[in-house]
This record gives structure tokens, sequence and C-alpha cells, in this order.
């Protein structure tokens, strides 16, 4: 038979394998297309940073030299503002000549004339739209289109500067907006560090999410595979149907992943990741990369499926699987020692090993975090192997008996979905070491004293081009809920400026007071509370808190990956082993003991991750800061707070999952007839 | 015996003078096909009953009816004066366990565990020490002559060592009653004539009901009884005793 055929008898035969067969397939098909989905997502967080980079970058535009100066210029404005504790974004235009237009408007505002983006329009027309309009005068023209915004929900306008208005006022002269390619700056080691955990954060749990699905009702499979042989396949072609179910079933999941990818996206765009909001369209990976993912699942589907078959010894008369435990000397725990050897040479010789020239460092320390997180991902199964065989030796209950002895046997299911959980933990505790390394740096410390000291419900003035305002902010004293005006050099940021460019002004503490201050210095000066000035000048603590945040979205993500994962595998195993349960249940063995070995099948493995992810992450957290100089920070909140919530996802799945015990050990499997 | 509520303290020579197992107007069907049409049986304690019949007659679902692993959609199952369909599910696997053994012809031990691990189970459930449980096992391995495989797995064995480990452990307990569904139908003859003198010895040694499906006429000649089923009914009346 040509090997075309047998392949088509492979679909044939995966198409027409009854209700099981079928199940089967539309689970590995289901899962491969959101492992495929997610890396499709992964590999499009990078195009969207710089798309919406892109877009920031076209809207700030190009300065006009200022020698021998075009004629053809758009002279711009900043006159952005808050309001009810949310930054806009308004810039003031007025052309001349030919003048070039901002991004996502068809022109530029005339006089009188506004364009906001559709959330500050909806905004402008709300009740409390009235205390923020003085701030954007006239009427609105239109619209700005997505190109010209960073995120669907951007608060930003554009207002015609006034005819009134000096043309020495309007501060920068534009010569053009498009985006330019900016030279890409060397990382520093915590931005390296951080791309490595998150790309390896992402894709390991879920390339083991794929190997997971991949290798669903194996035993099923292989049990039929016995009576091909009997009709009288050879080994290879038994191997060769096995790989068309797979095949066929990462087609289908191909078909769905992209669907998948694009609802995934328009649901993300509704949500606040990384501290940001996005675009759909600005999650789209690179052609080449989506077509590789797009050829490359089945290819690898396949591959696993043939992989996993290559212990297998089909014969006739049925199936027997070469032994196969974890090796004593496996290579895994050799690679996370290697791995972390190179990590502690990084933190001892920094200027010689990060000192190279790019990327030779981004390779080492990307390169000994890979090994490390790969060593970490193999050793676990190893080490809950070495668990279960003592365990199992000194067996204090059936339960405990029965889990740790089909662990001993079978490591490698449990171990592949815990190995994504020892990453998770270890990553996890690396990037909230970052995080707690960039909050020591507070941004409280650029706000000085003598501006923490004064009531909290003062509000600090500063003019937006640093010059004397004190005409403009003593006239602040009229406004309501205004009890006084001190106008002064010291900036609130520390330091001093102009004498008049600043003000305290003391209030009730009203929001409305806010805003109708920040009305009455409107274009002139920025109102801001002591709250505001922090935030806004804690660059640290904002970078801080974004890496936190985004570690906490890869968390949610990985864990949701991981539940996926742990309820295929504990579900498919109990159904797999259908009738050794039935058996159990019929020489007396209680439901409860059947369940709490499942427990001990997933608790077990789970402790030497936790474990194991957690030593790993408080080491590399150590030597990065041996590496960076800086007094050690172990993050021992998050990780106690992660490991909570793995557990917690764990106790969940397995109470989710235990059900299917009732029904996998019924009685009628013990039948012949 | 490990004792249940079921008149553990009962006398085994008294309990097998009278019927230990009554079964009356079993049905049940698995979709569409019919696997009892109202079977009625009697077991006495002590008995050897074979149940033989063709394929697909209904002799494993009236072995599971018996022993309360499947209930009958009609009739009724009477063990020791008690039905078995009003028993809670715990008492029923407590009666399993303790009263009941069991053996099949493929996958009756649990791959995992050792030849030890597989026979004190069901001590082990029924509480005794880890350490007490693995002597008995070990004698009972020893007794039917497979303690060289005692701290292997099934996978390891051959099929009549772990079949022989199977009836060890379905003996393991000191049963009331044997329940064995064609114990020997994957053995080659020589292997079948092993186990069954192994088994039919030790549950005479002990007074041991066993109710043993087969449709071998050399395995049905170690009965005291033989009960032929077909289409689900008893296709003859059974003998005395």
């Amino acid at each position: 038979m040509t090997t075309i055929r047998l392949f088509g008898l492979g679909v044939r035969l995966a198409l027409t394998g009854g209700r099981a067969s079928i199940t089967r397939m539309v689970l590995m098909a289901l899962g491969l297309a959101v492992g495929v989905a997610l890396l499709l997502g992964a590999f499009s967080v990078g195009p969207a940073v710089g798309a919406r980079r892109d877009r920031d970058v076209a809207r700030g535009g190009q300065t006009a030299p200022t020698a021998g100066a075009s004629r053809d210029v758009t002279y711009r404005w900043d006159a952005s503002t808050r309001f009810e504790g949310v930054s806009i974004p308004v810039i003031v235009l007025r052309g001349v000549g030919d003048a070039p237009v901002p991004p996502g408007i068809p022109r530029l505002p005339r006089p009188g004339e506004v364009f906001v983006s559709p959330a500050l329009a909806d905004l402008l027309a709300s009740r409390d739209g009235s205390l923020l309009a003085p701030r954007l005068p006239g009427s609105v023209a239109g619209t700005i289109g997505e190109d010209g915004l960073l995120f669907p929900d951007e608060l930003y306008g554009y207002v015609g500067a006034p005819a009134a208005l000096p043309i020495e006022r309007l501060g920068i002269a534009q010569a053009s907006f498009s985006a330019v390619d900016r030279p890409s700056e060397d990382m520093s080691f915590s931005a390296l560090l951080v791309l490595c955990v998150f790309a390896l954060g992402l894709l390991l749990p879920t390339g083991l999410f794929i190997v997971t699905t991949t290798r669903l009702s194996a035993s099923t499979r292989e049990t039929r595979f016995a009576a091909v042989r009997l009709a009288g396949a050879t080994q290879s072609q038994v191997r060769l149907l096995a790989a068309a179910e797979s095949a066929l079933a990462a087609l289908v999941a191909c078909l769905l992943a992209w669907p998948l990818f694009l609802a995934g996206r328009i649901v993300v765009s509704r949500f606040t990741i990384f501290g940001y909001r996005w675009f759909p369209g600005d999650f789209s990976p690179p052609a080449p990369v989506a077509a590789v993912l797009l050829v490359g699942a089945p290819l690898f589907a396949v591959g696993v499926t043939m992989l996993g078959m290559r212990r297998l010894v089909v014969s006739p008369l049925g199936i027997a699987r070469r032994a196969r435990r974890p090796r004593r000397a496996s290579l895994w725990p050799a690679m996370l020692g290697v791995g972390f050897l190179v990590l502690v040479a990084a933190a001892r010789y920094p200027d010689t090993v990060l000192g190279q020239p790019s990327p030779i460092p981004g390779l080492i320390v990307g390169g000994a975090l890979a090994m490390v997180l790969a060593g970490l991902a193999g050793t676990v199964p190893w080490l809950g192997w070495l668990g279960a065989r003592a365990l199992a030796t000194w067996g204090p209950t059936p339960s405990v008996l029965l889990g740790s002895r089909r662990l001993e046997s079978e490591p490698t299911s449990a171990g592949r979905v815990v190995a994504g959980i020892t990453v998770l933990l270890a990553l996890v505790g690396m990037a909230q070491a970052l995080a707690l390394s960039a909050l020591a740096s507070d941004g409280s410390s650029f706000v000085p004293r003598w501006a923490t000291a004064l009531p909290p419900s003062t509000v600090f003035v500063s003019s937006n081009t640093g010059r004397d305002r004190t005409e403009a902010f003593e006239t602040l004293a009229h406004v309501p809920g205004v009890h006084s005006v001190m106008v002064m050099a010291k900036a609130p940021t520390g330091g001093h400026g102009h004498p008049g460019s600043h003000a305290a002004v003391l209030t009730d503490g009203a929001p409305a007071t806010l805003e109708r201050i920040r009305n009455e210095v409107a274009w002139v000066g920025v109102a801001q509370t002591l709250d505001e000035l922090r935030t806004q000048y804690g660059s640290a603590s904002s970078e801080a808190i974004r890496t936190s945040r985004m570690m906490n979205f890869v968390t949610v993500l990985v864990l949701l990956v991981t539940a996926g994962s742990l309820l295929l595998s504990t579900v498919d195993g109990m159904m797999e082993r259908r009738r050794p349960m039935a058996v159990l249940s019929a020489i007396g063995v209680p439901l409860a003991v059947m369940r709490r070995s499942v427990f001990v099948q997933i608790a077990l493995p789970l402790a030497a991750a936790l474990v194991l992810g957690a030593a790993a992450s408080l080491g590399v957290v150590a030597l990065f800061f041996r590496a960076v100089n800086e007094p050690t920070l172990f993050p021992v909140g998050p990780l106690v707070l992660t490991s909570g919530a793995i557990t917690a996802m764990v106790v969940l799945v397995t109470a989710v999952a235990l059900p299917w015990a009732r029904i996998a050990r019924r009685p009628e499997l013990l039948r012949n007839e | 015996m490990i004792e249940t509520e079921i008149g553990g303290n009962e006398e085994r020579t008294s309990s097998s003078k009278g019927s230990l197992l009554i079964a009356s107007d079993l049905h049940k069907r698995f979709g569409r096909s019919t696997a009892l049409a109202g079977l009625s049986v009697e077991v006495r304690g002590g008995e050897l009953v074979a149940v033989l019949g063709p394929s697909g007659s209904g002799k494993s679902t009236l072995l599971l009816c018996l022993a309360g692993i499947i209930p009958p959609d009609r009739g009724e199952v009477v063990y020791r004066g008690r039905t078995l369909a009003s028993l809670s599910d715990a008492t029923l696997t407590r009666l399993r366990r303790d009263e009941f053994g069991f053996v099949f012809q493929f996958g009756q031990l649990v791959p995992e565990l050792t030849a030890v691990d597989n026979v004190s189970l069901p001590l082990r459930l029924a509480g005794l020490r880890r350490r007490d449980a693995a002597t008995r096992a070990r004698e009972w391995l020893a007794r039917l002559d497979v303690d060289e495989v005692a701290d292997q797995r099934a996978g390891e064995m051959s099929g009549g060592q772990a079949q022989r480990v199977a009836v060890a452990r379905a003996l393991v307990t000191g049963p009331r009653v044997v329940f064995a569904d064609e114990p020997t139908g994957s053995l080659d003859s020589l292997n079948g004539d092993l186990v069954m003198n192994l088994m039919v010895g030790a549950a005479r040694e002990q007074g041991t009901t066993v109710v043993l499906v087969t449709h071998e006429a050399r395995v049905a000649a170690y009965a005291d009884r033989e009960l032929v089923v077909r289409d689900g009914m008893l296709a003859e009346p059974s003998g005395s005793p």
C-alpha cells in the first residue's frame, strides 16, 4: 500500500472510529487550536508594541529645522490636562502653508474647531463634560480615527488655535507627521531578563499544553493499532496511520486557530494589558511566523505522535511499552546546573560577560535562562518519580499506595503539566524581583519634602512653558473651593524655576474644585494633586508596576493553560484506565480511595514543582541582584501568592475532574460478552 | 474472614447449610440487547457452581448481578437474607471487599502495583497494618506458588502467574463467595488446570462458595453443579448439589 493510501486509511479510521475516536480528535484539535492561537498571540506582542510605538511617534511628528525653516509647517502647543484623575492630551494646532496633518484627522482644525477621539466626544457629551469643555473651546468638527490614537478608549483632542493667539506662543513647528525608524537601543540586563522571562513564560507552558493534547487517549488509540497489525500492517505502517490521525486533528486545529486568535484579540482589546489598552489589529504576528506556526503545528503534532510511539511495540496480539523509567543520571538536572553556572559567572563577572558587544550578552543570559527553565521542566517529573517511588515503598494508606505506584510507573503525564507550573513559578519570582527592585527607588522620592508636608488637598500648578504666570495663578484665589494661593519658584517635583512659574493652591479637596482650577489655567499651566505628581514622576515605580502587571497577565494566562492541560490529562488518564478502575471498584475499593489516589498523583508532583520552582526563582533572583550590585530583595510575597493560586487552581481542577472517577469505574466494563 | 455488618459473626458451617445467594427473576438489558431475561438461581454455601453458556448468553452479567456490581433492571438478588439492591453503595463496597472475592479473565490486577501490593490491597482497605497485610499476602502468594514474582508488577508476570496472583487476591480476605469470570480464558490448558486446582483446592479448604463462569467443559468439571445459560435464561434446571 502506498504511503498516501495508507495516510488516507489512517484518516478514514480516525473518522469512522466511533464516538470515542471523534471525541478524541475534537479534543486534540481544540487543544492544538488553543495552543496555536496562544502562540500566535505571543508572537504578536512585539508587533503590537511596535505598532503602538509607531502611532505614538507619528502623531508626535518631526520637528522642523530652525535654520532655513520650511514655510509648510504645523505649529503645535501642548495644552494637555487631567480630568477626574485621567490624563487627556490636548494639542493646539495651527498650520502655515501646505501644513502637515497629524494622523487620524482629515485636515487641521480651524480656529473654533476641535477634533476629539470617540471616547473624549462621549465624555464631553456626558453630564461631567461641562467641567471639561472650557479646556477644549470650539465645536466638534469630527472624531479622530484609529491611526491617530494609541488605544480604543483613548481621550485625545486637537484644538484649532484661536486666531488671536500669537504665533510665538505656539511652541513647536512640525515639518511632518509620520512614523520613523528609531535606532534600537541597547537593552539593559533587567530589560533583557524581562523579555526572556516573558517569552519563555508564555511559550514553554503552551508547548507543553500542545504535547498534552497530542497524547490524549494514547493507550486507547494504541490498542486499536494492535488490531490493524493483526490485519497485516507492519510496525512502520501503524506509525503512519497514527501520524495521519494526528495530522488530521492538527489540520482542523489550524483552521480553528486563526479565527480563535482573531476572536481572542477582540477580547484582549477590552482589557488593560501591561498597563495599556490595545486595538485588536495591533496584535498581528509577522506573516512568516504565522505561516510557520500554521504549517508547523501539524508537523509538530505528527512528530510528537511518532516520538510517543517510539517505545511502543505494536504486535498483532497487543501492545507493549518498552520500560522507560526516568534515568538516575538524568540530563535535565545537569542542564539546570549548567544554566545556573553560567548565570553565576554572569553575576560574578558582570563586566566581562555582560560587557560584550550586542547580541552576545542577550544570547548568554537568554541561553542560560532557557537552560535553567528547560532543566527545571525536565527535572520536576524526575523528582516526582523519585518521591513517588519512596512513597510507594512506604505506602501509608491504600490511596497513597495506588497514587504513588501509578505515578512511579507513568510519571510523564503529570510531569508535563507540573513542568509548566515549575517554570511559571520560577518566572514569577524573577519578574517580581525586578519589579521590587524598581519599586525600591519609589517615585515619591522625586517629590520634595516641603510638598509632601502640605495638606493632601493642595493642588500644585506649574506653568507649561516655565514662564512667570503670577498673574494667571493669582486669579485662582477667586475659584470656588480655593482657600489660598502661594505663587513660588520652587517646583513641586524638586528644584527651582522662574519666580512665579509654580503655585501651591490650598483647596477644599473637592474634585470639582480641582477641575475648575484646571479650567482656569487651561493652556497656561498644569494642575496636579500630590498623588498625581508621585505617579507621573515615579517612572521607576510605573515601570515596576508595568512589569508586575505584565507578569500577572502571564501568570493568569499560563495558569489557564496549565489548568486546561491538567484537566485534560487528569480526565483522560482516568478514562484511559477505566478497566483497572472498574476492577478496583469490583474488589471493594471505595470511590473515596480512588479519588484520593488521583489527588496524590497530582499533589506529589505539584509539591515537587512548587519547591523546585521557588528555589530556582530565589537562586536566579539572588544572582540577578548580585549582577546589578544591589541589595537582594526576595519576592517572597509574590511567590507565596502564586503558589497559593497554583494550589487553588490544582484543587479546583481536581475537584472538577473527580466526578469522572465515578464514570470511569462503571462496572459494565467488566463484562466479557 | 473480615466481618461486615451482614451477619459477620455467623458460623460458616451454619451459613453453608442454606441458600447463600438467591437470585429471582433477573432482567437486564444493555441498550437493545437483552442480557438476562427472567433468570432465577440459588447458590448454597460452600458449593462450587459453574455457569456455562455460549458467548453473549448473559453469563458474565449474571455473575456481576449476583456480586452486586451491576443492579438488575428487574428482579432481586438476596445475599444471606438481605436484598443487595437495598444496600447503600458504601455497604456494597464493603461487602465486596470483605465477603466476596473476584477473579476475571483480563485486567484483573492493578497494572502498576506489585503482586504483594495487589494481594494486600483488600486487607489494607479493611484496616490491616501494612506489614501484617504484606505478610499475609506473601503467605498466599507462596501457597499459590507465585512467591517468586511477589515484588514484580503485573506487566512483568506471565499470564498464568498473574492469574494465580489474582486468585490469591480473591482468597486472601477469606471470603464467603468467590466470583470467577472465565478465570482460565486467557491461559493454556496446563496453566488453566494449575489455576483451577489451586483455586478450587483453596476454596474447598476454606469452605468458600465459588460461582464460576466458563465456556469450557473441562473447567466446569471442577464444579459441584452446572448451570447453562442461554439467551439470558437458564437452559435447563439446575441439578442438586
